[in-house]
């Protein structure tokens, strides 16, 4: 067994209103950052995970971020492993 | 009548809306905690509104994994009667017994008010003492009430009638002036298909009193009441 680190990221999706992101961008346009062309916010968590191998470890791993880390009518998540500790 | 409030760590109007059905209707109420899983018998189950379990990771996300929730989520499925108002509402969403999901208000501020809703029916066990376009004045008071599904579900929501009640102003035209947090369609009140589950962003039970400085939401907990007494007269 192994341990992989890994991380998920959730985000809303592009046909998901994002008040959040839309305030941010707003007020870095305030700022002067202007060259700030768009902003989405999200949520990002850093898990630990026991695995016989990398691909056992994606597959449960997708799991969790369907089932809890994100809610799939409004979100979408990416998944990064980064390789044995 | 006997309802079950449900009690999750972080709920707040449990209270309230025990003192709605037991001291101004005079009916009963039984708190269940949320680690158990036995209804007691209840022929309602009441979601209440609060912040259950913090609103960690989402509103509403992990009150669906408590153990209670198999048994309220098997009750509504046997066409048990669920009322979940504004975090019962985002529960309900959550553990899927209604279709969407809640996202921030449109302006990013918690909204604390009374607002109005039109009935949009009079033939639910949640709606039986109203009557279609009257006006109800109910407060809200959240931060993630924007109600948003995807265009075919919206379309699927109407074309079954399940929206129950919308924002309005104060004559009953549904307007978009008069939708305070963004929710698609100003749905604020919404059924599953079968009619048993109703999810609503105002509280009801904040309005049974004329002290509280409206009584329009006692119409639903009558409605209620009116639905079960006569399901009862026909055994």
């Amino acid at each position: 067994m192994s341990i992989y680190k890994a991380k998920v990221t959730v985000k809303k999706k592009p046909t998901v209103a994002d008040p959040e992101g839309k305030t941010i961008s707003e007020a870095l346009a305030r700022l002067g950052h202007t060259e700030i062309i768009s902003v989405r916010s999200g949520k990002v968590f850093h898990l630990e995970i026991e695995a016989d191998s990398e691909e056992t470890a994606r597959e449960k791993l997708n799991r969790v971020a369907e089932d809890i880390l994100s809610n799939p009518v409004i979100e979408n998540f990416e998944l990064e492993i980064a390789g044995d500790r | 009548m006997r309802v079950g409030v449900v009690v999750f760590p972080g709920s707040n109007c449990d209270r309230d809306s025990a003192w709605a059905v037991q001291g101004v209707l005079g009916q009963e109420a039984v708190y269940l905690w949320h680690k158990e899983t036995d209804l007691q018998g209840v022929d309602m189950i009441f979601l209440p509104g609060g912040f259950s379990y913090g609103d960690y990771l989402r509103t509403g996300a992990f009150a669906r994994l408590s153990p209670i929730m198999s048994s309220v989520i098997d009750f509504a499925e046997s066409g048990g009667l669920v009322l979940g108002v504004c975090n019962g509402f985002q529960v309900l969403l959550e553990c899927g017994l209604l279709p969407g999901a809640m996202i921030p208000n449109r302006h990013l501020r918690f909204i604390c008010r009374e607002i109005t809703v039109r009935c949009e029916r009079d033939d639910t066990p949640f709606s039986n003492s109203l009557r279609v376009g009257d006006v109800l004045r109910i407060p809200i008071a959240h931060f993630e009430g924007n109600y948003f599904a995807d265009e075919a579900t919206i379309a699927e929501i109407e074309d079954n009638n399940q929206v129950l009640f919308r924002y309005c102003d104060s004559t009953g035209d549904v307007t978009p002036e008069s939708n305070p947090n963004g929710s698609s369609n100003n749905i604020a009140g919404l059924l599953n298909c079968g009619g048993n589950v109703l999810g609503m962003m105002p509280h009801p039970e904040r309005a049974c009193e004329d002290i509280l400085g409206s009584e329009d939401g006692l119409g639903v907990f009558e409605s209620v009441l009116k639905y079960l007494e006569g399901k009862a007269a026909l055994v």
